[in-house]
């Protein structure tokens, strides 16, 4: 456990990413369409004139943005080589610093695209898994007119 | 004969048997039993002396005939080879390159070249000469040509097409600017970063050859292991590709041979009976068309038993109606199916398979295409069609339930208004023909799209195999301008999306997909809309 | 019509050379080859009437072509060009069939002759 937390907070649920893994956050009016997108595929956007396949955050982890309105706050993580963007929605981004997450350690559990909790303050934060996360992107964009 | 003209052509050659000759030299005072390194040696004195006599490079000629001779005393074994005969040709190749590179500048040749004759002589008769001259080049001269790390030209084509995008922006800035400089200025950019373009582009072209020249070793490994003698021949090993083209195309080359050799060439016993020659044949026959490079890898093996394709992709769960309703030429692509080509037994009843997904995909990431003849009997032939160079191409921004995607221009026959009423059944009369027309919002599955009074469609020739030459209106809103767009290929995750090949980043940094037409068309083609 | 010949040179110098004579003399040089092997090949697909071996080239040297030609009973002139020095190599090879050398430094006279002269042999 170190570095720094960026936290998304959904409503009723707060997702945690390790800051080393975020590569920046784009607010944006509009997602553009990815064609054959479905799922929690939200769409794409261009990240320093990157290409960058983007996720519906509440969809994904079944839980409305924490805020209504207002423009997509985009998540950009680089996972190995490869950047997935996650859309926040207009829910409120904050951070965790280090130090206030020192000592402590992980709830017991985990859940799909989350890899564990903790306990910060009395509140509970899930640790975002984004690998999971860009594996299920893979599947759902590759069923789709996959015949010969 | 007029030598004038064949100057470059005699520089090219003799400076490549200079460099033969180098190498040779080093070799054979490693390993002086090397006969074959003899044999050529020979022949780069032969040729060099006989280009120089033909255009009256007289002092070259007769040194390179000096040396021709003692090879040729070497060749026959009537002179054994000492260091001290190394060092005297090594000396003397330095003033083979020192009378070239005077050719070259267009200085006198009279030089006295006795002193070289000399030392070879006395070399010859094992008489040691006088220390002094040494072996080394009097000075270290840099090479015209350069090694450039493959990334840099990479990153060099990147830029250029952002440069392409910012111009996009400069461009329809010139709509609105009544300033006749700022207009020339763009143009002039617009000129400018063309021909950087262009300079990049034929940097980054390399021959098959350099690709090809790994084959023998691959085919000599994997014969081996399967006890199979097998004849390699490349033809048009000399037409150039992109660097990051060729490259991708090294695996599935790999891929398509070791299927050759492994489940096409029959073993021995059964060549024989079949009447075939005893050693399988495999050619690899490189063609350019247009902007295209083709590429055929044809063995002379059994071929592949389309029935048992056929069956065994019934098996692996595609609908049976679907496949019996295919021709012959379209069951062999199944063999390109992930659940086909990975499963072992193909590989023993229909003699294909290894990979051949990979190949596919492949050749069609690199916006290729790739097509599979058999004949029962008598072999396969894997032709790949893949583009000569990579990256930024001419494009029509056209938008489709409000959003933008690019048609690449070589591909649109033309752009018509079209009323309402005019399509019926999804068909619009065209010349007199049946034209289809594709609502390319529901193709690419977006919502719904509203009714409209006019359609603009985009006319394309586009169709691959069975609907090559076929021409297909696609239905979109409107259309805007014509870029040059810079396109990247798609990433992990979305590698393999349907309906578009390659994205753009336009001037405002929006990401706009180029649609990918042969797949949509042959999906419309089949009707799955 | 004029005649089909097919140039065996490995140096592309004197394939280019040699094409120009001919296509100056009224030839028309229908195929070119890098080697012995590769000639004999050509010869085979092109059935041209005249072909020039080099005598010195890599993978099969021009006697061994010439002697592999003339042994399919084609139709063909054999005309041998190489350097001085090697007169018992096209010997030799005028025993296996060629009808006619060229001595190199090429010189379009000594080229157009030679081949001209073919003619006089009833081709």
């Amino acid at each position: 456990m170190d570095g720094d937390r960026l936290v998304i907070e959904l409503k009723g649920l707060n997702l945690g990413l390790g800051t080393k893994a975020v590569a920046g956050i784009v607010e944006t009016e509009k997602i553009p369409f990815m064609p054959g997108q479905s799922g929690f595929i939200a769409g794409i956007i261009s990240f320093r004139n990157e290409p960058v396949t983007v996720i519906d955050i509440p969809k994904a982890f079944g839980a409305a943005a924490g805020a209504e309105g207002g423009p997509h706050k985009v998540v950009v993580v680089k996972e190995k080589n490869r950047h997935l963007g996650l859309d926040a929605g207009s829910s409120a981004v904050s951070f965790l610093w280090e130090e206030e997450i020192k000592g402590l350690s992980p709830a017991q559990g985990g859940g799909k695209y989350i890899k564990e909790f903790i306990d910060v303050n009395g509140r509970s934060i899930g640790m975002i898994d984004s690998a999971a996360l860009f594996e299920e992107a893979v599947r759902i964009l590759s069923t789709e007119g996959s015949g010969v | 004969m007029d030598t004038s003209k064949y100057k470059a052509l005699y520089l090219q050659e003799t400076n490549e048997h200079l460099l033969g000759i180098e190498k040779g030299l080093l070799a054979i005072e490693k390993d002086p039993a090397e006969a074959s390194v003899l044999d050529s040696l020979f022949r780069h004195y032969h040729s060099i002396k006989g280009m120089s006599a033909s255009m009256g490079y007289e002092p070259v000629m007769k040194l390179s005939h000096a040396q021709e001779d003692l090879l040729s005393l070497l060749r026959s074994k009537k002179l054994t080879l000492t260091t001290e005969i190394t060092s005297a040709l090594l000396y003397c190749l330095d003033a083979l390159k020192n009378l070239v590179k005077r050719v070259e500048e267009d200085l006198p040749l009279e030089v006295d070249i006795s002193p070289f004759v000399k030392r070879l002589k006395s070399a010859v008769e094992g008489r040691p000469v006088e220390a002094r001259e040494s072996a080394a080049p009097a000075e270290l001269k840099l090479s015209n040509v350069m090694k450039v790390e493959g990334k840099v030209f990479d990153d060099l084509l990147a830029t250029v097409g952002d440069l392409f995008m910012a111009l996009s922006s400069f461009k329809s800035l010139t709509h609105i600017s009544r300033s006749i400089e700022f207009k020339d200025s763009v143009y002039l950019l617009g000129k400018s970063i063309n021909s950087i373009h262009h300079s990049i582009l034929s940097a980054r072209m390399l021959p098959i050859e350099d690709l090809t020249e790994g084959l023998p070793r691959v085919i000599r490994d994997i014969s081996k292991q399967s006890g199979k003698k097998v004849e390699l021949k490349v033809e048009g090993a000399g037409i150039s590709l992109d660097r990051a083209i060729l490259e991708s195309l090294g695996a599935p080359m790999v891929h398509i041979i070791r299927n050759a050799v492994d489940h096409g060439i029959e073993p021995l016993t059964e060549r024989m009976q079949a009447g075939k020659s005893p050693e399988g044949n495999i050619t690899v026959r490189a063609s350019a068309k247009k902007d295209k490079v083709i590429i055929e890898v044809a063995d002379d093996g059994k071929g592949i038993d389309c029935d048992k394709v056929r069956e065994k992709a019934i098996k692996s769960g595609v609908p049976a109606e679907r496949v019996r309703a295919m021709t012959d030429r379209e069951a062999l692509m199944l063999v390109c199916l992930p659940g086909l080509s990975t499963a072992e037994a193909v590989t023993d009843t229909s003699g294909r398979g290894v990979g051949m997904d990979v190949v596919k995909e492949m050749t069609e990431g690199l916006g290729g295409a790739l097509v599979i003849e058999s004949a029962p009997g008598k072999g396969t032939k894997i032709i790949m069609e893949v583009p000569r160079t990579t990256s930024i191409i001419k494009t029509l921004l056209v938008r489709v339930e409000g959003e933008p995607f690019l048609i690449p221009i070589s591909k649109i026959e033309r752009v018509a208004e079209v009323r309402h009423e005019d399509i019926s059944d999804g068909v619009l009369k065209h010349n007199g023909a049946d034209l289809p027309v594709i609502p390319l919002g529901r193709l690419l599955g977006m919502e719904e799209e509203t009714e409209s009074p006019v359609y603009t469609v985009i006319i394309v020739e586009s169709g691959r195999d069975e609907n090559a030459g076929r021409l297909i209106g696609l239905r979109v809103d409107d259309f805007g301008d014509e870029m040059e767009a810079y396109i990247k290929p798609l990433v992990p995750p979305m590698s393999k999306l349907w309906g578009v090949s390659g994205i753009a980043v336009v001037g405002d940094g929006r990401p706009v997909f180029l649609l990918d037409l042969p797949q949509i068309v042959s999906k419309a083609a089949h009707g799955a809309y | 019509m004029s005649k089909r010949v097919v140039i065996a040179d490995d140096a592309a110098f004197f394939r280019t050379a040699l094409r120009e004579i001919l296509l100056k003399g009224g030839f028309d040089v229908v195929g070119e080859a890098t080697n012995g092997a590769d000639a004999f090949e050509k010869v085979q697909a092109l059935r041209p009437d005249i072909v020039i071996l080099d005598v010195v080239m890599p993978v099969k040297n021009g006697l061994e072509a010439a002697k592999e030609i003339s042994l399919l009973k084609l139709p063909i002139k054999i005309v041998m060009c190489t350097s001085l020095g090697y007169e018992p190599i096209v010997e030799e090879a005028m025993k296996a069939g060629a009808c006619a050398y060229i001595i190199k430094p090429l010189s379009e006279t000594k080229v157009l002759n030679t081949l001209n002269g073919l003619g006089a042999q009833g081709l």
